[in-house]
């Protein structure tokens, strides 16, 4: 079965950039943000010397003509530029319509399978699985970007040794701090920007229903995995379910059990409406550290599951992490706008926010 | 809020357009835009005897490229195709008034350019 992979939404332009047959192109990251919520230190947007370009740096785009303006400028002269841009100019201030702040981008040019798209690439491939990895990049000379892991092993250089064994300092360092270590940092007088690569998120899917196949297709985007269980081998290997990172024929309860230890455990979405299946797969998924339990069902089959799970002596605490009805009460009829709802729910989830009615 | 002087007429330009309108008797017509900025601006013009007789415009734009296509519908109403052809884009970018960032100058001529190349084009 195919597997395709989830993109790491930080690193999706660069994806792209390299999955278009682009043999050069500039990338476009964004290094520092002043001002305004719209911003995501670390946002790539990479343009293809054919005129193509792919990402954008601002959630509403609107720095994005002036950054493929500069792009096509370091492609046509192979140096980095770092350039500050207001995020509105003075027409959309005076109308009472600006978008606040600026930010400083750094733009590159880059060629693909050389020692900074190495780095990249890595960092794309790494980030699936989970790996801890920082992605530095040298603002000045010597220019260059390096993927270290938590390991301390690099990928990438800046041609110079000592400044790579200097990154490699500074990672270590960064890797000990808590919180985001995303931005600009210097060490050793060179400064960096410095991106902390999340690992990509991981819903667990269980029940090959038209719903999971709903949720498979709208999380390619969002740069999550689809892992789809289901006991029945022919119904997996649909093309419905394409979408899905993993297809795992399997007693469903089992894989859950396996996967939900730890902070990289998977969201559990229980979509098979069947109570088979059901049970096993929650009693597996409220004894783990899952972030988010959810199961598609009523309110009187959900009270249901409750109150057999509490029979079986699972502890309260767990069982009220379950998430029964499932998704956001959005009014979803159908099975695509209830992926949408669940979708919803599981970013208000990681996000930490509870949703307003 | 920046006080540069073009900013007020572009704000009284932006919000009350000149001209915004679609011509029924147009004879020629284009519509050009800003591909990485987003500006997109179709010009319309009636021509009798040498004359743009009417002249008129529509634009999905900013508050500078949307200006200066409304002060430059009021300013060629009536005008020859001579005249046309003799205003310069720095007098277009003056009309708003002084201050235009660089960068935007752009936005000041799209109408401009758009309608030159509606004038260019033959009679429909």
């Amino acid at each position: 079965m195919s597997q395709p992979r989830a993109v790491h939404p930080g690193l999706a332009a660069w994806r792209q950039l390299r999955d278009s047959g682009a043999l050069e192109g500039a990338l476009v990251t964004m290094v520092r943000a002043d001002g305004g919520a719209s911003k995501t230190l670390g946002t790539h947007l990479a343009v293809a010397a054919d005129g193509r370009w792919f990402g954008s740096v601002t959630v509403g785009g609107c720095a994005d003509g002036r950054a493929i303006e500069a792009a096509r400028r370091v492609l046509a002269s192979g140096d980095a530029e770092r350039i500050t841009l207001p995020l509105s100019e003075a027409d959309a201030v005076a109308l009472g319509l600006g978008c606040a702040g600026e930010v400083d981008l750094l733009v590159e040019h880059v060629v693909l399978g050389d020692a900074s798209a190495l780095a990249l690439d890595d960092a794309a491939a790494g980030v699936e699985h989970g790996e801890p990895m920082l992605l530095l990049t040298a603002m000045d000379r010597p220019r260059g970007r390096l993927l270290v892991r938590a390991d301390g092993s690099l990928r990438g250089t800046t041609r110079d040794e000592r400044v790579d064994a200097s990154a490699r300092a500074l990672a270590d360092a960064l890797f000990r701090e808590k919180g985001s270590v995303t931005g600009l940092h210097e060490h050793d007088g060179v400064a960096w920007f410095v991106e902390q690569l999340a690992p990509v998120r991981t819903v667990m899917i269980v029940g090959a229903t038209e719903i999971a196949a709903a949720l498979c297709t709208l999380m390619r985007p969002l740069g999550w995995r689809a892992v789809l269980l289901d006991p029945r081998d022919d119904v997996l290997a649909q093309p419905r379910f394409a979408d899905a990172a993993e297809r795992v024929p399997s007693i469903p309860a089992e894989v859950v059990a396996q996967r939900m230890q730890g902070a990289l455990a998977p969201a559990v979405v229980v979509v098979a409406h069947d109570y088979r299946v059901e049970l096993p797969v929650l009693r597996a998924a409220l004894a783990g550290d899952s972030p988010y339990v959810g199961m598609l069902g009523s309110r009187k089959r959900g009270a249901t599951m409750r109150a057999m799970l509490a029979e079986e002596g699972v502890d309260a605490s767990r069982i009220a992490r379950l998430r029964s009805p499932i998704g956001l009460a959005i009014g979803a009829e159908g099975p695509v706008e209830i992926a949408v709802s669940i979708l919803a729910e599981l970013v208000a989830t990681w996000r930490g926010v509870a949703p307003r009615p | 809020m920046s006080d540069a002087p073009y900013l007020a007429l572009v704000v009284e330009h932006y919000r009350r357009p000149r001209n915004c309108r679609s011509l029924a008797a147009a004879t020629h017509r284009h519509e050009g835009a800003n591909p990485l900025c987003g500006d997109r601006l179709r010009m319309e013009a009636e021509v009798r005897g040498g004359v743009l007789t009417d002249i008129g415009f529509q634009a999905s734009a900013c508050a500078i490229a949307t200006a200066s296509a409304s002060l430059l519908t009021e300013r060629l109403r009536g005008a020859t195709l001579r005249e046309v052809e003799a205003l310069g884009e720095d007098e277009v970018v003056g009309a708003l008034g002084a201050g235009v960032p660089t960068p935007r100058r752009g936005c000041a001529t799209l109408a401009l350019r758009v309608l030159r190349d509606a004038l260019a084009g033959a009679p429909g």
